[in-house]
């Protein structure tokens, strides 16, 4: 596969982690990251090595469906809610959403100079698996970087669990599949983990609806 | 046992007693979890060789621990459960998250392999993330997963270049020390990344402070003195140079915190220890790392008593805590300081100089606190009862106890004289 088209993948992956919010964002980040970054992973160790990003792309997805449901079914428990901004953010002319944008344009020529200036692994010609690697990491630490909910910061170490595991595929060759599932593994947990909260929090919501209020004609009696 | 087995003792602990004991309404003996994993330490099996997450000949998920991480291990477990013995109120989540740190703890202390290092210090940092942000909602608390979790983003980059510098200053070798700078140091708190660690002193209680002034960041530092001897000298010496020189300011910075701030002063003071130690890490000379065990050692038996706010009940006890942290002979305070002042002797005067000076600072924090009005009661403030004084008793033992016999306390813990 060309370098080129490696890059163009990762790219992709990259700006729809980067973008993405919602009650799935974790999931959906994981498995955009993980789609992302299976052909730079695949560029150096083959089958087995791409199946380590989408894997963990895919078990963030089955993991945190399963801790939803099994949030859900357990009995009440009172806990925070993922999605819900840690503080209030100060009203500004751009959101965080805005933001993001804007740095995953920024981190576009910052992962264009690593994979020009740095050799990862053997094959110095592979460059575009190296871009795409560097571009979802700086994705991952902007993820964090901007967080405002748990979920924020869980969806930014999903995407950096996934980048490192790609990363040390690239540098270290097919042989480091063990350390490298470890690595993605960060993935289905903090999936798992914002899932669960999640579905504490629903569960707790979970409460009968107050009859409507009777209507009145608006003048005293 | 193995450490992989150890790692899985520590992480069921903490997920039994977060199971078990709020069936049986006995939450106030989550002590028992850290207490339990803190001790089985002594059944690991111990390598005499540490060597550290740089295996760069060959790769391997094997792990190997050495005698210092064992020591870190058993004491901060024993640590932990004193801590959350004494602590006013639990709410069940601390044994959970400090657990989860623990075994964290123990797969960086015993990783070989850089990558696996990192995954394990991300892994902690984002426990302790997710708890601080349930516990205490806030910008401490967030900015501890954004900076602290930008610290183990660095860690897990670092990782993917470390195998393959070299001793020539390449762009590949540069970014690993810079990375593997910046992750450390945004780990220990250490001045200008260390914002969240001195925030949430202020937001969050002890109970979950703990785990990280007495596993994470302590652990950290462990693994630090194993990595930097034996890294390629491209990449060691930007290490070397900001650990030095950020740690130093760090612990000025923070002895001076200390000084104007009375209610985190005890948490500014293990920063400013910490900071110190790290910086005689950056010196390369050799008392450094055995000053570094002696002032993690020293805090393993203060922070229980003094992390927590004042306690009607505990002030004799929080008292002699303080005096022992007097840089003076024979308190323990002092050794520590002491060894890691004759690395930065040893490194010159422009370094000893702002040392001499954080240790002046740090001593003025232990006076003030030893003779000076004790700090009030919070409204709340309940007594400590007769166990939570007999455990402040045996702190404060244990605290001077490492003061009158550094060596061979010092040797039978960490494996070192």
């Amino acid at each position: 596969m060309s370098q080129a088209l490696i890059a163009t993948i990762g790219f992709f992956g990259g700006v729809v982690a980067a973008m993405i919010d919602g009650r799935l964002s974790v999931r959906l980040a994981a498995v955009a990251a993980g789609l992302g970054l299976a052909a730079a992973a695949a560029a150096v160790g083959g089958s087995p090595a791409a199946l380590v990003p989408v894997v963990a792309g895919l078990a963030a997805v089955l993991l945190g469906t399963a801790g939803m449901r099994a949030a859900v079914a357990l009995r009440w428990v009172p806990g925070l809610d993922p999605a819900v901004p840690v503080v209030a953010p100060p009203a500004a002319l751009f959101g965080p959403r805005s933001v993001r944008a804007v740095g995953a344009a920024l981190a576009l020529p910052a992962a264009s100079w690593v994979s020009l200036n740095v050799q990862v692994g053997g094959v110095a010609t592979a460059h575009g698996a190296v871009f795409a690697v560097a571009y979802v990491w700086f994705v991952g630490c902007l993820r964090l970087l901007r967080a405002r909910a748990l979920d924020d910061l869980a969806a930014g170490t999903a995407v950096l669990g996934i980048a490192a595991a790609t990363g040390w595929i690239l540098e270290a060759g097919p042989g480091a599949i063990p350390e490298a599932s470890a690595a993605a593994g960060l993935a289905p947990v903090a999936a798992g983990a914002a899932a669960w909260l999640a579905g504490r929090h629903r569960r707790s919501l979970r409460v009968e609806p107050e009859p409507a209020p009777a209507a009145t004609t608006g003048e005293a009696a | 046992m193995t450490p992989i087995a150890y790692a899985g003792v520590w992480g069921g602990c903490g997920l039994l007693a977060t199971l078990l004991l709020p069936l049986v309404r006995r939450r106030r003996l989550a002590w028992l979890a850290p207490l339990v994993a803190g001790l089985l330490a002594l059944v690991v099996v111990v390598a005499d060789r540490w060597p550290g997450p740089v295996a760069t000949g060959g790769y391997g998920a094997s792990m190997v621990i050495g005698h210092p991480g064992i020591g870190l291990l058993a004491g901060a477990g024993v640590a932990l459960a004193a801590t959350f013995l004494l602590a006013p109120r639990l709410d069940g989540g601390e044994v959970l998250a400090a657990c989860f740190v623990g075994a964290a703890t123990v797969v960086i202390l015993s990783a070989r392999v850089p990558i696996i290092w990192s995954v394990a210090v991300a892994a902690a940092v984002a426990a302790l993330g997710a708890r601080w942000i349930a516990a205490a909602p806030g910008r401490a608390a967030l900015s501890t997963g954004r900076v602290a979790g930008l610290g183990a983003a660095a860690l897990l980059a670092a990782a993917a270049f470390l195998p393959g510098a070299g001793p020539a200053v390449d762009t590949r070798t540069a970014l690993a020390g810079g990375l593997l700078a910046g992750g450390i140091c945004a780990e220990l708190a250490l001045v200008p990344l260390g914002g969240w660690g001195a925030a949430a002193l202020g937001a969050v209680r002890a109970a979950d402070l703990a785990p990280w002034l007495l596993l994470l960041a302590p652990a950290m530092l462990f693994t630090t003195g194993v990595l930097l001897p034996i890294l390629p000298s491209g990449a060691r010496t930007p290490l070397q140079n900001v650990l030095l020189g950020l740690g130093l300011v760090t612990a000025v910075y923070s002895g001076l915190q200390a000084l104007r701030e009375r209610t985190t002063a005890y948490g500014r003071v293990v920063i400013a220890d910490l900071a110190l130690a790290a910086a005689a890490l950056g010196t390369q000379h050799s008392p450094a790392r055995l000053g570094g065990y002696l002032l993690v050692l020293t805090h393993l038996c203060a922070a229980p008593l003094l992390l927590h706010p004042p306690r009607p009940g505990l002030e004799r006890q929080r008292r002699l805590a303080w005096l022992g942290l007097v840089s003076l002979p024979p308190l323990p305070g002092f050794w520590g300081r002491f060894l890691v002042l004759q690395a930065f002797f040893a490194a010159g005067n422009r370094v000893s100089v702002p040392a001499y000076l954080a240790v002046g600072l740090l001593t003025a924090v232990a006076v003030r606190a030893l003779v000076g009005r004790q700090r009030p009661f919070a409204p709340d403030a309940t007594a400590a009862g007769r166990v939570g004084e007999a455990v402040a008793w045996l702190s404060v033992a244990a605290l001077l106890g490492v003061g009158l016999a550094p060596e061979p306390i010092a040797h039978a813990i960490f494996g070192l004289g």
